[in-house]
């Protein structure tokens, strides 16, 4: 989102002297350094090292693949799980959903200084994502679509005295196809329209997505829709998987780490989905760097000269295209991965090896959202201390907290470096454990299973490599 | 594959990793030793560093390490603010005119100079570590 406020105002005026420097804007002041050169060495190489280390010392028999699990002590899971609790967290999340939308429609235009654009960016997108790795479904928990889908259904059921009209049957085709495609439309508003930060546009979405949401959950059932076809109910889901926490049968209990994910639920879209993760944070770090900045003022003259586009449209289609490139090319790795796995024999279509595998995605997708985007969270995150107490942006000091500053030195550049390499690092074993603990699941013969890893292997070499190559990218 | 041979296997790659990261990490003494007093402005390494000017149209990067004097001239053809963001220093600019920053780079990062009313963005203050 950091990106391209200035690219278009420079855009607007027609100098297109935008050259070097369209980076940087929107709601952060800030962007990291690129990582040196010696880190950047260091990290490619440790992710060969843990790679092939990862083929010589993993177990042989499948160990991820069960579902051990066990309540928390002291009945902790239980009220954890509870309707009370549900029922206040449901609240929270609906009176947030209210925040936004009235705060981007009534509030100051300025993209900093309205309440909208920092929560919806930095807290929810960004925030949830650590709070879902670490502490499992969230967001379920606090969704607002899900509370008012789930307080409309049952009063719609005692109303009409329980006999209401069984929901449509979901098709196996759509599988989390609407997912990716809400997903996409979020990064295209984010990376993409020139005004994506401005509060109303933001409000205007959110209501938008949210009539959408009531109308898939009316059709389909409030938790099949959310479970297949709510962007952030999925997106959220799949990190939550990484958690030790599940919530079982109205109980929070803990599992075996990483054993969340193998348990996903083989559908459509899910390739298509990933993705969209993995390619949009990729694009975002990649349109912020001189390279891209380089090539943007010819691309964008083209289709202003030949399409005869305005300069800002000019502008929003080049990103369009970068955007869905860099998706294309990631889905078109993972398929190259899974082309060649299915070279290797063991009588497995294309679909059925990329169903099975896009799980071990998902701790990749992680990484790179960690890597790119945890000092925007630990720095612009501050500014909610100021805006919680002027949420419109009107001079009102609710909190008192109003004048609160983000502390920018909060954390050093040399620091972010090594948590930003870590993640890449720690995304990659996460990745090879899933895929192999797959692979010796699926395969009879372990030597095809060890030689369809080759493939996984080489392709998330390429992934890690490329989020490393981002990272050490300068912007100017 | 035994146990012992897994272990074994994992802490020579863990051994290997940490010793390669010692060795390539450049030194504090280095850091010192490459550490040039003053100002350090857009490559330009000569003696006496003249003050860079950022204008819309003639953007720049400001390099500095952490602690050092961060000094430019802004320039604008029309009345605005100049903006250095997330050190968050405001400065009038009247038309046609010119203002001067002077300011110690104390948090490390990339940080952008922007004429606020216009948007348009004049430069980049860099600051290493």
């Amino acid at each position: 989102m950091r990106r391209f406020a200035l690219a278009f105002s420079a855009g607007l005026t027609g100098s297109l002297l935008l050259a070097s420097n369209a980076s940087a804007h929107g709601l952060a002041g800030r962007a990291d350094l690129p990582i040196p050169g010696w880190l950047f060495g260091w990290g490619a190489a440790m992710v060969l090292v843990v790679s092939f280390v990862g083929l010589a010392v993993l177990w042989p028999e499948p160990r991820l693949q069960t579902p051990g699990w066990r309540p928390l002590p002291g009945g902790v899971g239980r009220l954890l799980a509870s309707r009370p609790v549900e029922i206040v967290c449901g609240v929270i999340g609906v009176f947030l959903l209210g925040l936004v939308v009235y705060a981007g429609l009534r509030g100051t235009r300025s993209s900093s200084a309205n309440f909208t654009p920092t929560f919806i960016y930095v807290i929810f997108w960004l925030g949830l994502v650590p709070l879902s790795v670490l502490f499992g479904d969230v967001f379920r928990a606090f969704n607002p679509w899900r509370a008012v889908g789930r307080a409309v259904s049952s009063i719609a059921r005692t109303a009409s005295g329980g006999d209401l009209p069984p929901p449509l049957e979901y098709a196996a085709r759509l599988g989390r196809w609407p997912a990716a495609a809400a997903l996409f439309g979020f990064a295209a508003i984010e990376l993409v329209i020139a005004d994506g930060d401005s509060p109303r546009t933001l409000a205007i979405a959110v209501l938008v997505y949210s009539a959408l949401t009531f109308v898939g959950m009316a059709l389909y059932g409030v938790e099949r829709w959310l479970d297949r076809g709510e962007a952030f109910s999925v997106y959220y889901n799949l990190f939550a998987r990484l958690s030790p926490f599940e919530t079982r049968d109205g109980e929070v209990g803990l599992r075996k780490p990483l054993s969340g994910l193998p348990r996903l639920e083989r559908l459509r879209g899910t390739v298509a989905l990933l993705a969209v993760m993995i390619g949009s944070v990729s694009f975002d770090g990649f349109s912020s760097k001189s390279i891209w900045n380089g090539a943007t003022p010819d691309i964008s003259k083209f289709f202003q000269d030949t399409v005869g586009l305005s300069p800002q449209h000019a502008l929003e289609l080049t990103f369009l295209l970068g955007l869905v490139g860099a998706i294309l090319i990631v889905a078109g790795l993972y398929w190259l991965a899974v082309l060649g796995a299915k070279g290797v024999g063991g009588g497995f279509s294309a679909t059925q090896l990329a169903n099975e595998f896009v799980h071990s995605l998902v701790p990749i997708a992680l990484a790179y959202v960690a890597a790119h985007y945890f000092t925007l969270l630990l720095l612009q995150g501050q500014g909610m201390f100021a805006l919680i107490s002027d949420p419109l942006g009107d001079g009102s000091d609710i909190f008192g907290t109003a004048e609160t500053q983000i502390d920018y030195g909060l954390i050093g550049a040399t620091a972010t470096w090594y948590w930003q390499v870590g993640f890449v690092v720690a995304g990659h074993v996460a990745a090879l454990t899933l895929a192999h603990d797959r692979a010796v699941a699926l395969y009879d013969d372990p030597k095809l299973a060890v030689r369809s890893q080759y493939w996984m292997l080489a392709v998330m070499v390429c992934f890690t490599s490329l989020a490393l190559w981002l990272l050490s990218q300068g912007t100017s | 594959m035994s146990r012992a041979t897994r272990l074994g296997l994992i802490a020579v790659a863990v051994a290997v990793g940490v010793v390669a990261f010692a060795l390539l990490r450049p030194s504090d003494e280095e850091n010192e030793s490459t550490k040039a007093p003053g100002q350090r402005s857009g490559g330009a390494a000569s003696q006496k560093p003249a003050v860079p000017v950022l204008r819309p149209g003639a953007t720049g990067t400001i390099k500095v390490k952490r602690g050092e004097l961060v000094r430019f001239v802004v320039r604008s053809p029309r009345a605005d603010e100049a903006h250095v963001h997330g050190y968050d220093i405001l400065k009038k600019v009247p038309p046609g005119g010119s203002v001067a920053f002077r300011f110690r780079a104390k948090f490390e990062g990339e940080f952008e100079v922007e004429l606020e009313h216009a948007g348009e963005e004049l430069g980049h203050i860099e600051v290493t570590p």
